[in-house]
């Protein structure tokens, strides 16, 4: 079986942004965390993969199929929970779904019933009055219960309290357990994705960084600290970023092998967060 | 497709009481135009639900919902033209009510009373009115298109009271066709010939706004 999402060097071009040549793609049953700063492009590699912007250049795969030529086909096996609600506020969930799910061929009421009291949604109130995470919720629940395949989620947690947050990252953990379905996990939350992501794509300035699985990259990359006098031409092809104090150094190097190898203990090697790796390669520390 | 347009008529309920008083408003104001006051009430009513359900979609930002879904554009756009009977369906049910009631109280205000001739031409103004408006809202939404909503209703408007003006000697061929004008609304000829142009006004409106929703972006 194939990757069930995979982007071929997408190109998107606006005034001011590019989205140049990303590359990547997703296996079934994983989950891949899409990580990056704000306006990094992250929102317009999830738009075009849902073709709500038109590509420039580039092609986009979803279950093997041509995510333009086959749309229809492609987004009955989607579920999609964007960062701002986008159902309507003065409609009731009841209302709501009664309009959405008639356009599912797979849409299951048991599994949307099951999940509308899982969260404890209110069916007869208007959604305007729904918190931020109950919000978040109902597109979640929407999104399974017509037995999506791929679940795109752009920055679900933004703005949620860490209980709803530790909710959701519980249901994405239960959902890919048979393996049929997979997530696309976009967020500069990167605590979240520490936790469940089997994957993890950077994406800086509209480039693509990295695309690799989570054990990979803690087996690459380490943070490292030491002397000032560690610091040299040997050691730095390695660093993708340093910061510099009176006391000594700490940054990130990659082939961590290589590096404890050369410093001979003489430095602190550690694992890194995803937030290390994301915020050393962002910032740009001049190395 | 029938979802969509449910959709459009669940978000269009809480309208409902402003549309009667719109109703009765108009009822009152349109006295005078005799067999032209229920057309008017139809086409001003009819037309308010008409841009009322394109400023729900801009409100709710609901183009990535439905682009997320597996629903074409075709659907989308289809839906809002099929949505108009609907809207004015509703409007003549609100005028029978209004009409009903105004009878029973002794008609302290004058309502014509229901006709065919009055309510297709009601549709076939809205109709029209609409396939000059959706266009330009599925090419840049409900915010930017208020601009021709306004170019449009103001242009009409003034159109009309300019046009007397304009004319500076009135042509012969008037006189005789107002005279015939009763005569021809009831012409089955003359309804199959509007028909066709209004059908053939809808459908080319219909192919633009569904290349122009095509080319949008969200």
């Amino acid at each position: 079986m194939g990757p069930i999402l995979e982007l071929n060097n997408v190109v998107k071009e606006f005034a001011g942004f590019k989205l140049n040549g990303v590359s990547f793609s997703l296996e079934p049953g994983f989950i891949m965390g899409f990580i990056g700063a704000n306006g990094s492009g992250k929102t317009t590699t999830i738009k075009l993969i849902m073709n709500l912007l038109h590509l420039d250049g580039g092609d986009i795969s979803v279950f093997g199929l041509d995510s333009r030529r086959n749309e229809q086909e492609v987004k009955q096996r989607i579920g999609f929970v964007y960062d701002d609600n986008h159902f309507y506020e003065e409609l009731t969930i009841a209302q709501m779904t009664k309009v959405v799910a008639p356009f599912y061929r797979n849409w299951d009421w048991e599994i949307y019933n099951e999940y509308v009291n899982r969260f404890g949604l209110p069916t007869t109130k208007k959604i305007k009055t729904f918190s931020r995470g109950m919000k978040m919720k109902y597109s979640l629940a929407v999104a399974l219960a017509h037995k999506a395949e791929l679940l795109i989620m752009d920055e679900p947690t933004s703005g949620l309290d860490p209980i709803v947050r530790s909710e959701l990252l519980d249901i994405l953990s239960e959902v890919i357990q048979d393996e049929s379905c997979s997530v696309l996990f976009s967020s500069h939350i990167t605590s979240d994705l520490d936790r469940i992501a089997d994957y993890v794509t950077l994406i800086h300035q509209g480039s693509l960084v990295f695309s690799t699985s989570k054990e990979e990259l803690f087996e690459t990359y380490a943070v490292i600290k030491g002397e000032r006098s560690l610091l040299d031409a040997n050691l730095r092809p390695y660093l993708v970023g340093v910061r510099e104090n009176q006391f000594g150094f700490e940054g990130l190097v990659k082939e961590r092998a290589s590096v404890e190898r050369m410093t001979g203990g003489k430095a602190i090697l550690e694992r890194p967060t995803l937030e290390d790796i994301m915020l050393y390669y962002t910032r740009g520390r001049a190395v | 497709m029938g979802y969509l347009i449910l959709k459009d008529l669940l978000l269009q309920r809480k309208m409902l009481g402003a549309a009667v008083l719109y109703v009765l408003l108009f009822t009152f104001a349109f006295q005078s135009m005799g067999e032209g006051q229920l057309i008017a009430i139809i086409s001003a009513v009819g037309y308010m639900f008409v841009m009322l359900g394109a400023a729900w979609e801009e409100k709710n930002n609901s183009d990535v919902l439905w682009n997320s879904l597996p629903v074409s554009k075709r659907k989308i756009v289809g839906a809002k033209y099929l949505s108009i009977p609907v809207y004015v369906a509703i409007v003549i049910a609100i005028y029978w009510l209004v009409s009903t009631v105004l009878s029973l109280l002794g008609d302290p205000i004058t309502a014509m009373p229901l006709d065919l001739t009055s309510i297709l031409l009601g549709v076939v103004a809205v109709f029209v009115a609409a396939s000059m408006y959706f266009p330009v809202f599925f090419a840049v939404g409900y915010t930017k298109s208020r601009y021709w909503h306004f170019i449009l209703f103001f242009g009409i408007m003034m159109l009309g009271s300019v046009l007397p003006a304009l004319i500076p000697k009135k042509p012969a061929w008037i006189d005789p066709l107002l005279e015939r004008l009763p005569e021809l609304r009831g012409d089955a000829a003359g309804a199959i010939v509007l028909g066709v142009v209004v059908a053939a006004m809808v459908g080319i409106s219909f192919l633009a706004s569904l290349r122009l929703y095509g080319r949008r972006e969200f």
